[in-house]
């Protein structure tokens, strides 16, 4: 049986000790309950220094911790009486300094009835990443409208219902298909898209041919001349917006930009409609059914 | 050897033998020694080596934070020794590159305990070593 040695050397112990703390990456502040600061670490030095004005030290953080957040430093002396963290499930989230765009988060933990440790953490990249993910999801629904109003647009110029320019589209890059596989596509039922395809053959945008694979079915296909009219409109749906992302980024990291080029795209194309054009320029149709 | 001139070639009795804290030209001062040569000063000195690794730990220094000289040369100052100026107010200042000549305020952490001290930033743009003055206020 073995044991771990004893240090032979316990100031060369403690040195090792003080070097964890000095190089912790997470900033630690023992303070009294009135504010005077015990032991700190280096790490709550370089974030909390930023907020220090001329000539103070950090011998006590009220002030600091008041000028970062009006009240904060009312939690040192908060719910004396139980030990442990003295916020739980709330983010005290501050910037200890005005323009560095750094961030902290602080958690106050009662170690002791007139002692709290306070953590500090360095979370300036979560929440780059947090308003990354935001403007991401903002861009996104912008994309989605856009989309929707170019196929509005789309509907109107080609006589159409909203449905119809999606099985349009669906032909276009599939080819014929059959009603069900273009039920299935929509997500509409079986009664639903024979009236699309009713009004897409009524406006001489598609035809009902039979199905060399299936006696029983048909395949509805492009009518002649349908592929000059509705590739123009479609066109931006169906390629340009490859043609828009690849213009915006080479490298294809900036996401949140290639999505506002698509959505400008988008709608400067759906703008063309009230300027008396179609989404790809061409002169619209009055009529929509 | 006029009077005026032998009275112009004695150095004044206020006259320090080596550069005070503020004097204007410790940088010149300190790029023309040897680093042992920093142990004369009486406030603190860590030399920076072009890639922050300390070169130089003055006996001041090492006095005064407890620490021995042979614990910190060849570490990184700014992640391994002193964390805490690790941020833009100093690190980021030395990293610019350019001249520096900065006088501040700032608080360490000396064996986990809050101490206030003036930091004096020196460097010459280009050079290969770069310095760190330290007192404490």
């Amino acid at each position: 049986m073995t044991s771990d040695p004893v240090p032979a050397d316990a100031a060369e112990e403690l040195q090792d000790l003080l070097q964890f703390f000095y190089q912790c990456p997470v900033g630690l502040i023992e303070t009294h309950d009135d504010g005077r600061v015990r032991r700190i670490n280096p790490a709550a030095a370089r974030m909390l220094a930023p907020a220090l004005r001329p000539g103070e030290t950090l011998e006590g953080v009220t002030g600091v911790l008041d000028r970062l957040a009006p009240g904060l430093a009312a939690t040192l002396t908060a719910h004396r009486e139980r030990l442990g963290p003295l916020h739980p499930g709330r983010r005290i989230v501050v910037a200890p300094a005005a323009g560095d765009g750094r961030q902290v988060e602080l958690r106050f933990v009662r170690v002791s009835p007139d002692r709290v440790m306070v953590a500090a953490s360095d979370v300036t990249v979560e929440q780059h990443l947090a308003h990354r993910t935001l403007t991401l999801a903002a861009r996104l629904r912008d994309v989605i409208a856009a989309t929707e109003a170019y196929r509005d647009a789309a509907a109107d110029v080609l006589g159409v219902g909203v449905s119809g320019v999606s099985a349009l589209e669906e032909l276009v890059t599939r080819g014929p298909r059959t009603p069900s596989a273009i039920a299935r596509r929509l997500g509409l039922s079986s009664s639903s898209v024979t009236a699309v395809i009713d009004q897409l053959e009524s406006a001489g945008l598609v035809e009902r041919v039979d199905n060399p694979a299936d006696r029983r079915s048909t395949l509805v296909t492009l009518a002649p001349g349908a592929q000059d009219r509705v590739r123009p409109v479609l066109d931006l749906l169906l390629s340009g917006i490859d043609r828009v992302a690849e213009g915006t980024s080479a490298h294809a990291q900036d996401v949140a930009a290639t999505l506002e080029a698509v959505t400008a795209a988008l709608r400067s194309r759906t703008a063309l409609r009230g300027h008396g054009a179609t989404p790809a320029g061409q002169q619209g149709r009055a009529s929509r059914s | 050897m006029t009077d005026h001139e032998h009275r112009a070639s004695i150095p004044a009795v206020d006259t320090p033998l080596f550069p005070t804290f503020s004097a204007t030209d410790l940088l010149a001062w300190l790029d023309g020694r040897d680093t042992e040569e920093s142990d004369l000063l009486d406030f603190g000195v860590i030399t920076i080596g072009p890639d922050d690794r300390i070169v130089g730990y003055n006996r001041y220094e090492s006095e005064r934070a407890g620490i021995r000289r042979d614990r910190v040369l060849g570490r990184d100052l700014f992640v391994e020794v002193a964390p805490c100026i690790n941020n833009y107010l100093v690190a980021e200042l030395f990293h610019a590159g350019g001249d520096l000549d900065l006088e501040m305020d700032y608080v360490f952490t000396f064996r986990m305990r809050p101490t206030p001290v003036r930091l004096r930033l020196l460097a010459a743009a280009g050079a290969d070593r770069r310095y760190l003055a330290i007192r404490p206020r």
